[in-house]
C-alpha cells in the first residue's frame, strides 16, 4: 500500500513538475530574446530620440528621418507615447538628469506645464537665426502660439485652427450658404433639422467639451479671462449669449458628439447627415479619406461665424521642441531645422498632416491644390488666439467640461435656455475663481 | 426537478452565458476585417461586406513592432507568473497553517496593495527604477508585476490551503518530513488546482497590465497593451488595426489558459489519502 | 437532516468551521513561518512599501510635475483641499455603488455558472472555455469596445434596442445612472469568468460522496446548496468576494476608457480622481493625499483580509 502510494506520488510529482519547468524554460528564453532586443539608449552626440504621439505629423517626421540620417549621419529613433500620458511622461523624464528626450512632439495645452516644469529648452535664438527655417515666414499669431511667457519653447509642427466645416451636398440641397454670422448659423441649423438632418455638431463631453464651448464664446468676442488678468470673464454678455446659443443647439447635435469632443464630432460629420461643424482643421485628412469617411469631396471649410470684430477663433496644433535635459541639443536642433524646413512641407501634406502655417504657403500652388481649405486656414489663423498658457489649464478644461456635460444631461427646453446658460456660466466662473485663487499672472 | 429537466436548464443557462461571452468577441473579429468607414456605419454589419486583410498585414509591416511587443508580453507574463507562484505559495501556506511573525503587518501590506490606486505606486517607482538603472527593462516589469500580483495570488492561494485536510500534513510531519519536504511533496501536489487557478489569473493580469508599463517602460520595452493603445491617437481610434491586434493576441492567451485549465479539472483529490 | 448526509459531512468536517488548528506549535513554528513569508516581504517592500512611504511623504508636499520651483512641505493642506471636500465623498459614493453593484452581479452569476459546470455534461469543456474568454481580452480594448457598443448613434446596443422597440434611442453614456449601470455590466462581463473559475476550482474539491449521500437522502437542490456547496466553498467564496471588492474599489481601466468619469462627474470614482490629479493636473501631492485617504477609508477591509487568510 505504502509502496504504491509513494510510487504514485513520485510519478505524479514528475508529471506535475513538467508544466512549471516548461513555463520556466519558455520564460527564460523569451526574457532573453526580449531583453536583447529591448534595451535602448538615450542620446549621445550621434543619435537622438524623438518622442512622438501617433498622428499623421508623426508619420511625416518618421518619413523624413532617413533623409536626415543620410545627410548628417545622426541616427534618429522614435518613441511613440500614448497621447493621454505624454505630458506626464515627458515631465517625469525631464526631472531625471540624462534621461530626457531630445526632441518632443506635444500639444499646445501641454505647453505651459512642460515649459514651466523645465522640460523644454529655449530655442528662440536658433529659430530666428536659421535661414532654412525662415522664422519670419511664420505669421505672428502662430509664432506666439509657440511662446510661453515670451520665450519660444517650441516650433509649430502643425497649425489647426477651428474653422467651419459644412456639408456641400446638404447645403446645395437646401439652398444654404456658409454662414458668416451667428444668427445665420442658427438659422441654417434650424433648416437642416427641419429637413431631418443634424444642423450642428458640438461636443459636450465631460473631459474635452469645454474646448468647443470656449470656441463659441471666443467667436462671440468673449474670453476666458478679462484682458490679461486672471479674473474669470464667463459671465460677460458675450459669453452668456454664446452659452445660450451653444445650449440651444443641443437638440440638433448628434448624440455621439454630445458625449465627446472633436473626435466624436468628426465621426458624426463623416456619416454625411451633419450639415455644420466648427472643429479643428487637422481632421481634414480623416474626412477626406474614403476608408475613414463617407463624405470625401462633399464638404468644404470656411471661416467660422463671428459675432463682430472682436470675435476670435481658437488656435490648436502640434508643437515640437527640444528637451532641456537633452544630451544632444545641437543634433536635435539640426533635426528640427531639417524637418520643418519649407521644402519639406509637401511631405507633411502627403502624409495627411496639416502643415505649420507659413505665409508663403498661400503662394504654393501644389499645397493649395492638396488642401482646398487652405484659404480658410490662413484666414482663421489671422483671427486666431490660443487659450491662455497657464499650468492650471488642464484643470480648468476638465472642470468646465464636467459642468457643461452636466448641463447637457438636463436637456434644457427652449424656454429654460437663458436660465440654464446663466447657471452654467456662473458655476463655471466660480470654479475658475477657486482654481485660480492665489495666482497673479495669466 | 427531474434529471433531464435539470440538464436542459443547465444547457440553457450555459448557452446564454456562452453567447453573452462570445458576441462581443465576434464583433472584435468581424471589425478586424473592416475599414474604418465600414466599422463606423449604422446599422452595424455582422459580416463585413467587403472584408479586408489590410489591418492584419499592417501589423506585420516593417517597423510595426507587433512581434517584438508580443515577445515582450510573453516573456514578462511568464516570468512574473513563475516568480509570483514561487513566492506566494509558501507565503500562503505559512499564513494559514503557521502563525508567522509579522503576520498582521503582512496582511496590512497586502490589503494596502489591493486598495490603493496603482498610479500612486507607479510614480515613485519611476524615479526609483531610474536610480537602480532598471528603467524601461523587462526585468523591471517582471519585478513590478510580481510585486502587484503577489498580494492577489497569496489571498487566492490561502483559500485553497484552507481547504486542504490538515491530517495529511500532520501525518507527514509525524513521519519525520522536514518543512521543505512537506511543502514540496505533500502540499504542492494537493494544491494543483489552486496553483493552476492562481497561475491563470496572475498570467492574465500581467498580460493585460497597462498603467505600469506606460510609466515604467514604453520607450523600447513595449508590451502588447502599450502597442494596442497606440491605435488610440489624438484624433481617432483606429478600430481596424486595434481589433486585429486584439484578435491576434487572443489566440495564444486562449491556448495557454485552456492548457492550464486542465489542471483545474483534475482537482485536489490527487495525492490525498483518505483513511 | 437524514443520517447518511450528516454522517458524511461530519466526517469530512467543514473547513474553517473546525476549531482553528494551531498547527504543530510553538516558537520555531513562527520563525519558520516567517522564513516562508520572507520572499514576499522582500518583493512587497520594494514594490509596495517603499513607494507607499514616498507617497505618504509626498501627500504632505505641494509636489507638482509642472511647477518651476522646488517642492515644499505643506502639511495637511492637500488633505484639506482634496479629501475634506464634497467631490471626494461623491466619488467615494460612486465607488461604493460600483462595488456593490458589481458584487451583486458577479458573485451570484459566477456561482450559478460554476455550479452548472461542475457535474459532467456533454460539451462542458467547450462551455467552460467560451465562458472564460472575456477575461482574456486587454481591459483597455474591452473598455473601448463597449464604449463603441454604447455609442448612441453607431453602436450595437442602439441596434438591439431599435430592434426591440423602434422609437427607443438609448444614450447610455449621456445619462448618469445608465452610465453607472454600463460600467457595472462591463465590469461583470470581464470578471464573471474569474469568479466562475475560482468557485469551480473550489467546488471540484468537494468530495463526490457528499453529493451522492445527499442524492440518497433525496435532498432538494436548495438544501444541497445550503448544506453542502456553500459551506464547503467557504474559503474560495470569501477569497473571491474580498478580491473582487478590492479590485472594484480601485477600478481604473474601465472608467477611464468607457466614460472618463462622465457624464458630468457621475461615474468619477476615487481612482479616476487620483488619476486626474496626477496625470492630468500633474498635482502629485494632491493625488497622493487622495490615495492615502483611500487607504485609510479601506482599513476596515483589513479585518476581512485577516479573516480570509486565517486557518
Amino acid at each position: 500500500m505504502e509502496q504504491s502510494a509513494s510510487a504514485a506520488r513520485r510519478s505524479g510529482r514528475a508529471a506535475r513538475l513538467k508544466v512549471p519547468l516548461a513555463v520556466v524554460a519558455v520564460a527564460t528564453a523569451a526574457l532573453g530574446i526580449a531583453a536583447c532586443s529591448g534595451s535602448g539608449s538615450h542620446g549621445g552626440g550621434n543619435s537622438i530620440t524623438v518622442a512622438v504621439s501617433a498622428s499623421p505629423s508623426a508619420t511625416a517626421l518618421e518619413a523624413l528621418a532617413p533623409a536626415f540620417e543620410k545627410k548628417t549621419g545622426i541616427k534618429v529613433s522614435f518613441v511613440n507615447l500614448p497621447y493621454a500620458q505624454l505630458a506626464a511622461k515627458v515631465l517625469l523624464s525631464s526631472r531625471e538628469p540624462g534621461h530626457g528626450y531630445d526632441v518632443i512632439q506635444f500639444d499646445s495645452p501641454m505647453l505651459a506645464s512642460l515649459a514651466n516644469g523645465g522640460a523644454l529648452a529655449d530655442i528662440g535664438p536658433q529659430a530666428r537665426r536659421s535661414a532654412s527655417y525662415d522664422y519670419a515666414d511664420i505669421p505672428t499669431q502662430v509664432q506666439q502660439y509657440a511662446q510661453y511667457h515670451g520665450t519660444t519653447y517650441a516650433l509649430p509642427l502643425s497649425t489647426e485652427p477651428y474653422i467651419l466645416w459644412y456639408n456641400t451636398r446638404l447645403f446645395s440641397k437646401l439652398g444654404l450658404k456658409p454662414p458668416t454670422t451667428w444668427p445665420q448659423y442658427v438659422n441654417d441649423a434650424k433648416k437642416l433639422s427641419a429637413a431631418g438632418f443634424y444642423g450642428n455638431d458640438s461636443g459636450f463631453g465631460s473631459q474635452i467639451g469645454a474646448y468647443y464651448w470656449l470656441e463659441t464664446i471666443y467667436l462671440y468676442g468673449g474670453s476666458l479671462f478679462s484682458g490679461s488678468t486672471c479674473t474669470p470673464a464667463l459671465s460677460s454678455p458675450a459669453a452668456q449669449a454664446a452659452t445660450r446659443t451653444y445650449l440651444s443647439l443641443l437638440g440638433s447635435t448628434p448624440a455621439t458628439a454630445v458625449n465627446g469632443g472633436g473626435n466624436e464630432m468628426t465621426t458624426a460629420f463623416t456619416q454625411g447627415n451633419v450639415g455644420q461643424m466648427i472643429n479643428a482643421t487637422g481632421y481634414y485628412s480623416i474626412m477626406a479619406d474614403p476608408s475613414q469617411s463617407k463624405i470625401p469631396g462633399k464638404f468644404a471649410g470656411a471661416l467660422p461665424p463671428t459675432a463682430g470684430p472682436q470675435g476670435h477663433t481658437l488656435l490648436f496644433g502640434w508643437l515640437i521642441g527640444i528637451g532641456k535635459n537633452s544630451s544632444a541639443p545641437s543634433s536635435a536642433w539640426k533635426f528640427l531645422q531639417f524637418a520643418l524646413a519649407k521644402s519639406n512641407t509637401s511631405t507633411f501634406i502627403a502624409k495627411g498632416a496639416p502643415p505649420a502655417a507659413r505665409t508663403s504657403l498661400l503662394d504654393d500652388q501644389a499645397a493649395t491644390k492638396q488642401l482646398p481649405y487652405l484659404p480658410a486656414l490662413i484666414g482663421s489663423a489671422k483671427i486666431g488666439v490660443h487659450l491662455p498658457y497657464i499650468t492650471q489649464m488642464p484643470q480648468i478644461i476638465t472642470s468646465l467640461s464636467q459642468l457643461l456635460s452636466q448641463a447637457a444631461t438636463r436637456h434644457p427646453a427652449a424656454s429654460q435656455l437663458g436660465q440654464a446658460a446663466n447657471a452654467l456660466t456662473s458655476a463655471a466662473d466660480s470654479s475658475l475663481k477657486s482654481i485660480m485663487s492665489g495666482v497673479d499672472s495669466c | 426537478m427531474t434529471a433531464p429537466l435539470r440538464a436542459s436548464a443547465r444547457y440553457l443557462l450555459l448557452s446564454v452565458a456562452a453567447l453573452a461571452a462570445i458576441l462581443p468577441l465576434l464583433w472584435t473579429l468581424s471589425t478586424s476585417f473592416k475599414t474604418q468607414v465600414q466599422t463606423q456605419t449604422y446599422p452595424p454589419a455582422i459580416i463585413p461586406g467587403h472584408p479586408t486583410l489590410s489591418n492584419y498585414t499592417g501589423l506585420f509591416a516593417a517597423g510595426g513592432g507587433f512581434v517584438s511587443s508580443a515577445l515582450t508580453s510573453v516573456a514578462v507574463a511568464a516570468a512574473a507568473t513563475v516568480l509570483v507562484l514561487c513566492v506566494a505559495f509558501p507565503c500562503a501556506y505559512a499564513l494559514v497553517r503557521m502563525r508567522p511573525h509579522g503576520r498582521r503587518a503582512l496582511i496590512l501590506v497586502i490589503m494596502l496593495a489591493q486598495t490603493v490606486p496603482a498610479i500612486v505606486f507607479v510614480i515613485p517607482l519611476y524615479s526609483l527604477s531610474l536610480k537602480v538603472g532598471l528603467y524601461d527593462t523587462t526585468v523591471l516589469l517582471v519585478l513590478v508585476y510580481a510585486g502587484f500580483l503577489t498580494p492577489f495570488a497569496t489571498i487566492l492561494l490561502t483559500a485553497f490551503v484552507r481547504r486542504l485536510p490538515v491530517e495529511v500534513e500532520e501525518a507527514a510531519l509525524v513521519d519525520g518530513a522536514s518543512r521543505a519536504k512537506l511543502l514540496l511533496r505533500v502540499v504542492l501536489p494537493m494544491m494543483r488546482g489552486g496553483l493552476a487557478t492562481a497561475a491563470i489569473f496572475a498570467a492574465l493580469y500581467a498580460w493585460n497590465e497597462f498603467l505600469i508599463p506606460v510609466i515604467l517602460a514604453g520607450d523600447f520595452t513595449r508590451p502588447l497593451t502599450i502597442f494596442v493603445a497606440s491605435f488610440v491617437t489624438q484624433k481617432t481610434i483606429e478600430w481596424g488595426p486595434l481589433t486585429a491586434a486584439v484578435s491576434l493576441i487572443l489566440l495564444p492567451v486562449v491556448v495557454v489558459v485552456l492548457s492550464l485549465q486542465r489542471h483545474l479539472v483534475t482537482g485536489l483529490t490527487a495525492g490525498s489519502i483518505k483513511g | 437532516m437524514a443520517t447518511a448526509l450528516a454522517k458524511v459531512t461530519s466526517r469530512a468536517g467543514a473547513p474553517g468551521g473546525q476549531a482553528p488548528r494551531r498547527a504543530q506549535g510553538g516558537r520555531a513554528q513562527r520563525w519558520a513561518g516567517a522564513a516562508l513569508t520572507g520572499p514576499v516581504w522582500v518583493l512587497l517592500a520594494a514594490v509596495i512599501l517603499a513607494p507607499l512611504v514616498v507617497a505618504i511623504y509626498t501627500s504632505l508636499t505641494n509636489d507638482n510635475l509642472a511647477a518651476a520651483g522646488p517642492t515644499q512641505f505643506v502639511g495637511g493642506q492637500n488633505y484639506h483641499s482634496q479629501v475634506l471636500q464634497g467631490s471626494f465623498w461623491q466619488s467615494a459614493g460612486i465607488t461604493v455603488i460600483i462595488m456593490a453593484g458589481s458584487l451583486l452581479v458577479q458573485i451570484p452569476v459566477g456561482y450559478v455558472l460554476a455550479r452548472a459546470l461542475l457535474h459532467p455534461l456533454r460539451g462542458r469543456a467547450a462551455f467552460r472555455a467560451v465562458i472564460a474568454l472575456p477575461m482574456m481580452l486587454t481591459p483597455v480594448a474591452v473598455g473601448l469596445m463597449w464604449r463603441f457598443f454604447a455609442d448612441p448613434d453607431l453602436g450595437v446596443i442602439r441596434a438591439i434596442a431599435a430592434g426591440l422597440h423602434t422609437s427607443s434611442n438609448p444614450n447610455l453614456l449621456g445619462t448618469p445612472w445608465e452610465a453607472l449601470v454600463l460600467i457595472v455590466v462591463v465590469n461583470s462581463w470581464i470578471n464573471i469568468p474569474f469568479v466562475t473559475l475560482v468557485l469551480l476550482a473550489g467546488m471540484i474539491g468537494i468530495e463526490q460522496e457528499l453529493f451522492e449521500a445527499a442524492a440518497v437522502d433525496g435532498a432538494g437542490w436548495f438544501q444541497v446548496e445550503r448544506r453542502i456547496t456553500i459551506p464547503m466553498l467557504g474559503p474560495a467564496l470569501a477569497a473571491c468576494c474580498v478580491l473582487r471588492m478590492a479590485a472594484d474599489y480601485r477600478m481604473f481601466d474601465l472608467v477611464y476608457t468607457i466614460t472618463q468619469g462622465g457624464p458630468g462627474t457621475s461615474t468619477l470614482n476615487l481612482s479616476m480622481l487620483a488619476y486626474q490629479q496626477s496625470m492630468v493636473y500633474f498635482e502629485i501631492g494632491r493625488a497622493c493625499a487622495i490615495a492615502v485617504a483611500m487607504a485609510i477609508l479601506a482599513l476596515p477591509a483589513y479585518w476581512l483580509f485577516a479573516k480570509v487568510t486565517r486557518a
